[in-house]
């Protein structure tokens, strides 16, 4: 294949692949603690024809040599992880961590840890904390399951039960967070979760509110940090990055026709 | 006998598919954070000299150079993206532990050093850039790297990104699009380079003006092959009127 239709042909997969990441930020404008993706593009590899420098004479150097760059292509798409604005549920198993911090999750599987913000909790049947799609909270929390009146989750993560009859509360447990030396490199895995890699590091935990990790808030939840009007404006972008380089295979089509015409 | 001035036809349209190349990868990168449009440059080549008249120029590849004209700035709100302000290059470890200077500054933590998007190294002060288990990360607009460490309330500075300016005549593209030293040896930290965090740098590809070039390239490639045409035509008729066998 000639060298400037495979130039062409990256550009439009990767700006193509560029249009899949705002759009599935788009979709997900409403997701829950939902963190976007930014996609980055770098150039691929140089041919290098002439190397840069190369002699002219005995004394001389070319001022430049004749490199010809491949294209473009996605390097990655890190997650981005502002914070969402606190939507108020008054829910009160709700909550939203302000600042830094993941819930952590067991997978059904009974091995595998995962990780999220998503703090919509719920109790399954023996009581205890789960996320919406019943996965336990580590370390596990259990209501009690007859006599509860109401819930309170401290911002420091201490969660109380006031039971029908008592005065005071009765402390249950407390909700722990993890935290990431480098969340960029933590792996999506759908559902609102992540889970750890090499890159992100083993999460450490701590209680919210203590030691940089951020606080609880009862009642709230954390919304996605999509920004719809940026993603407008990054889908506008996108859209005319791929028209243009589809204009660069159609004027290498013309180019070979018209080869092919006049020979 | 084909006429050789065939051949000239051809050098032309055989270079304008190398300045379509160049055009189409410029193109390509219109979104690449931190990217310097390439542009060629053709040379006229005589072959022979017949007296006053000249009919046999091929054009050649003179080679390539880079627009160093800086990009527009996009504010990303991340703490790790950096974009220079007016001239300069943040220093990198490229390939062969060569020092490399780039403009790309979407930078990421790797196993607790700092990156680049591709994964070089960041330089400071005394090489790499170690970044421990922090709660906030700042960068100053000198590339100064402060942190809050974990459980700690007061900012430490924990390095400072080696930010350099040089004459773009001494820079050159890598195979990898990253810039190196001509001469080879690594560039001096310039104290006047200032950051802004929070933003990048886009690509300084202008669109418009790729798309009017490539317009014109065809037009040229089209001229390239009618003068193959023509040499074909005299020669097709030429052959008809020598022909001894009617």
């Amino acid at each position: 294949m000639d060298l400037a239709l495979a130039i062409a042909k990256s550009g439009l997969e990767a700006h193509h692949k560029n249009l899949e990441i705002i759009s599935n930020n788009l979709a997900n404008s409403n997701t829950t603690a939902f963190k976007k993706s930014r996609g980055e593009f770098v150039d691929l590899p140089y041919d290098i024809v002439k190397q840069p420098g190369s002699p002219t004479s005995q004394d001389t150097n070319t001022t430049s040599g004749l490199v010809i760059g491949t294209g473009t292509k996605l390097a990655n798409n890190k997650k981005i992880f502002t914070d969402g604005a606190l939507i108020q549920t008054d829910n009160q198993l709700d909550i939203a961590i302000k600042g830094n911090g993941f819930l952590k999750i067991q997978l059904p599987n009974g091995s595998d840890l995962a990780y999220t913000r998503a703090g919509s909790l719920q109790t399954n049947e023996q009581g205890q904390l789960v996320t919406s799609n019943g996965y336990v909270v580590q370390p596990p929390i259990t209501l009690p399951t007859t006599g509860l009146q109401r819930v309170e989750i401290t911002n420091d993560g201490i969660v109380n039960a006031y039971m029908s009859g008592a005065t005071a509360p009765q402390q249950v447990g407390q909700i722990e967070l993890t935290d990431f030396v480098n969340a960029d490199g933590l792996l999506p895995i759908g559902d609102n979760l992540y889970s750890a890699t090499i890159s992100s590091g083993p999460g450490t935990a701590g209680n919210p509110g203590a030691d940089g990790y951020g606080q609880l808030k009862q009642g709230a939840l954390e919304g996605s940090n999509v920004n719809v009007v940026e993603e407008m404006v990054n889908l506008i972008e996108a859209q005319r990055a791929f028209e243009v380089t589809s204009k660069a295979v159609s004027a290498v089509d013309n180019m070979m026709q018209n080869l092919t015409r006049e020979t | 006998m084909t006429d050789k001035a065939v051949y000239i036809g051809m050098s032309g349209a055989s270079n304008s598919m190398h300045q379509l190349e160049i055009l189409t990868n410029n193109l390509a990168n219109v979104n690449t954070t931190g990217f310097r449009a390439d542009y060629e440059m053709m040379n006229q080549a005589p072959v022979g000299k017949n007296g006053s008249q000249e009919t046999r120029v091929f054009s050649t590849m003179g080679g390539t150079y880079t627009d160093f004209q800086n990009g527009p700035i996009l504010s990303t709100g991340r703490d790790l993206d950096v974009a220079l302000q007016g001239p300069g290059f943040i220093a990198v470890q490229g390939q062969g532990g060569k020092e490399a200077y780039t403009r790309a500054g979407s930078l990421q933590i790797d196993n607790g050093t700092l990156v680049t998007k591709n994964g070089e190294l960041v330089l400071g002060n005394g090489g790499v850039i170690n970044i421990p288990a922090a709660d906030k990360i700042d960068i100053a607009a000198d590339g100064t790297i402060s942190a809050r460490l974990k459980g700690a309330k007061e900012m430490v500075v924990l390095d400072r990104i080696k930010l350099v300016s040089t004459k773009t005549s001494d820079l050159q593209k890598g195979a990898d699009g990253a810039f190196y030293s001509v001469s080879g040896a690594p560039i001096k930290p310039d104290p006047l380079i200032r950051l802004t965090h929070g933003a990048l740098e886009g690509s300084n590809v202008n669109a418009v003006e790729t798309l009017t070039k490539l317009i014109e390239l065809s037009r040229h490639f089209e001229v390239h092959t009618n003068v193959m045409k023509a040499v074909q035509d005299d020669t097709t008729k030429a052959n008809e009127i020598l022909n001894i066998s009617h």
